[in-house]
């Protein structure tokens, strides 16, 4: 729970506190897929919140989890209430920086950037290291691209036993942001 | 006798089926349908969101229609968000990617999904604009 709100105090800093280049969105896609041979469940959320700090090389992410669209109700309902509790935790956070030395002002897409950080999910903080595409266009917007995996059991997410072959113990987790100068465009 | 036995043990199972067809084909909440839980100003749920925001909780999922002056638009690759007077976040639905302008004033109705906490957003899912 101090780490929960560790992250969530340092998240809110991130916005208020600094003056430099600060690069934002509320367009953030984050997707998630789980899939056996018996079914496969795909959520996604059109708007996720994340900030770049340029300078720093520090991200954040924020998704409410209320704001993933299934596309069955009812696994939406499930989702929610059975297995993120979504209503005692309402978001997942991502806060990470990376230290290549890449030059966030020249347009040039850079692959596998590795961002060390921590991820807060259904009241579990855990340490979480991602590869990620950066690109840099022209008009100083950047996109970050990314696809990770996460296991339900580190992050205390119970499948009841009638329903474990219906959903993966590894869920493929998607991120696609882009931060644009003008996001109004 | 047998053969009513059986006949009542497969409608049970035929309603039970079907229940359950239902229950996991069962439609998205149609917000445009919905009566509102709450009709209020973006100002009223900022507010109440600063000093009470306990309160806001008990309305997670419900439909409620918000009105207020469009203070940003932001438009991502798949989807259109719009700020209402610096604090309520609505995802609008793909249908209302109409003409929607800064400083314009509008009734929003959506389902309230929580508050993001890194912009310290209010925020709506399946939005449509009333006016």
């Amino acid at each position: 729970m101090k780490n929960l709100c560790a992250l969530s105090i340092t998240l809110a800093l991130f916005y208020t506190g600094y003056s430099q280049e600060k690069l934002k969105t509320r367009t953030g896609n984050v997707t998630f897929l789980s899939e056996t041979g018996l079914e496969k469940i795909y959520a996604e959320n059109d708007q996720t919140a994340s900030l770049f700090l340029v300078e720093k090389k520090t991200i954040a992410f924020n998704a409410l989890l209320k704001s993933f669209k299934f596309e069955k109700a009812l696994m939406e309902e499930h989702f929610n209430e059975k297995y993120v509790h979504s209503d005692k935790y309402p978001a997942a956070k991502f806060l990470g920086t990376f230290e290549e030395d890449i030059d966030l002002k020249k347009p040039e897409t850079y692959k596998d950037v590795t961002i060390k950080g921590e991820m807060d999910f259904h009241g579990v903080t855990l340490p979480l290291v991602v590869k990620a595409d950066i690109t840099v266009i022209e008009d100083g917007s950047i996109t970050f691209v990314s696809k990770f995996k996460l296991n339900l059991e580190d992050y205390k997410i119970d499948v009841p036993s009638l329903v474990r072959d219906k959903i993966s113990k590894e869920v493929l987790v998607s991120v696609a942001t882009s931060y644009s100068n003008n996001p109004t465009k | 006798m047998k053969n009513k036995i059986f006949l009542l043990i497969g409608a049970l199972f035929f309603s039970i089926a079907t229940y359950c067809m239902y229950l996991y084909n069962k439609p998205h909440q149609e917000v445009l349908k919905i009566e509102p839980e709450l009709y209020t100003t973006a100002h009223g749920l900022i507010e109440k969101n600063g000093k009470t925001p306990e309160m806001l909780l008990a309305l997670l999922d419900e439909v409620i229609e918000v009105s207020g002056e469009i203070t940003m638009v932001e438009k991502g690759d798949e989807n259109i968000i719009v700020i209402l007077d610096n604090g309520i976040k609505c995802e609008l639905e793909k249908q209302q990617y109409g003409q929607i302008t800064e400083g314009e004033k509008v009734k929003i109705k959506g389902i309230y999904s929580g508050v993001d906490e890194l912009f310290n957003e209010i925020s709506f899912k399946r939005c449509y604009l009333i006016n």
